[in-house]
């Protein structure tokens, strides 16, 4: 098996023109990384008190409360659980209405079986029964 | 959290840390990235008390994100080295052309200073040689050997792909050593 002194490398003969860029930059390379300012520590000192006013400024920003600027009608919707609860708690008010005034046929045989035979009529809405089933009930 | 502890955690756990209010998390952070930014601005703009600015503006960018940083989609080493990048661009639009003789030379009489001397040769050799590359051989190379960046984080502040920063890279070199070759043995190498 082949082995090489360590002083020497396998290429130290080659010519230059053959020899791999590596071999030919690293000591360029090095020099240039020794060539590196070193940082202050003045600036290192400047960095983390910059590090320390950002990180005060973001921790105080997220426990700040943020003031409610809502109008007190805001504050209804906003309890009503906003705008789309609202939308249909109005859609189920029209339905009733609408149910109320022109109720679909399959209705009154329900109203019927559970209230009893007849409703009485006021000003056109149909609102109790006519019979004493609801007094019966009271007792 | 002791800074000691903190030398193993990831730069991104750092940054998380941070943003919750753990303030040696910061020094950690800082420690690990600030020196290796300020060569890089370094290098790019040739003036110390520069760099150190950039350096710094960097950072406090970094602070600032820190809350709203979004995990797992780009290194904080990348991103703080493209920050730089594109702060020393803009510095050098604004201000001035770059003037690479006039990099001090440290002249002294102590001992070593013929090293140090032959060193700034060196570099100063590389750096002319550089600046006959084109500009993405030359950034890629660049972050590769002087910054020590991985493949991977020198494809994220190029925005390039890994196979591309390969290419890049072996090209710059071979470009590189043909400039360098006639010089090797005249620098003492």
């Amino acid at each position: 098996m082949m082995t090489h002194d360590k002083t020497t490398r396998p290429d130290d003969d080659m010519p230059d023109d053959d020899m791999p860029a590596d071999d030919i930059l690293d000591g360029f390379f090095e020099a240039a990384r020794q060539q590196q300012p070193q940082i202050p520590e003045g600036v290192v000192a400047r960095i983390l008190a910059d590090a320390d006013r950002e990180q005060a400024h973001h921790l105080n920003r997220s426990v700040i409360p943020v003031r409610s600027k809502r109008s007190f009608f805001g504050d209804v919707v906003a309890a009503l659980g906003g705008w789309p609860s609202l939308a249909g708690l109005a859609a189920a008010t029209l339905a009733g209405v609408w149910i109320g005034y022109s109720p679909p046929t399959s209705l009154d045989s329900i109203a019927l079986s559970v209230l009893g035979s007849e409703t009485v009529s006021f000003g056109g809405f149909d609102i109790m029964t006519s019979d004493d089933t609801l007094f019966a009930l009271e007792g | 959290m002791p800074f000691d502890a903190l030398t193993q955690i990831p730069d991104e756990a750092l940054l998380v840390l941070y943003a919750n209010g753990d303030r040696a998390a910061a020094g950690a952070l800082t420690h690990r990235m600030a020196p290796r930014l300020m060569a890089q601005a370094f290098r790019i703009l040739k003036d110390r008390a520069e760099a150190e600015d950039v350096t710094q503006e960097a950072m406090l960018r970094l602070w600032k994100i820190a809350p709203r940083w979004r995990t797992g989609e780009a290194q904080v080493s990348s991103w703080l080295f493209r920050v730089v990048a594109n702060l020393c661009t803009d510095r050098l639009r604004k201000t001035r052309t770059v003037d690479i003789d006039a990099v001090a030379e440290p002249l002294d009489d102590t001992p070593g200073a013929e090293q140090m001397l032959q060193t700034a040769a060196r570099a100063r050799a590389l750096d002319a040689a550089l600046a006959a590359l084109p500009g993405r051989q030359k950034e890629a190379v660049t972050l590769r050997h002087i910054d020590g960046l991985t493949n991977p984080e020198i494809a994220q502040v190029m925005d390039i792909s890994i196979e591309a920063v390969e290419s890049l890279t072996a090209r710059g070199k071979r470009a590189l050593a043909d400039i360098l070759r006639a010089q090797k043995d005249a620098l003492g190498l």
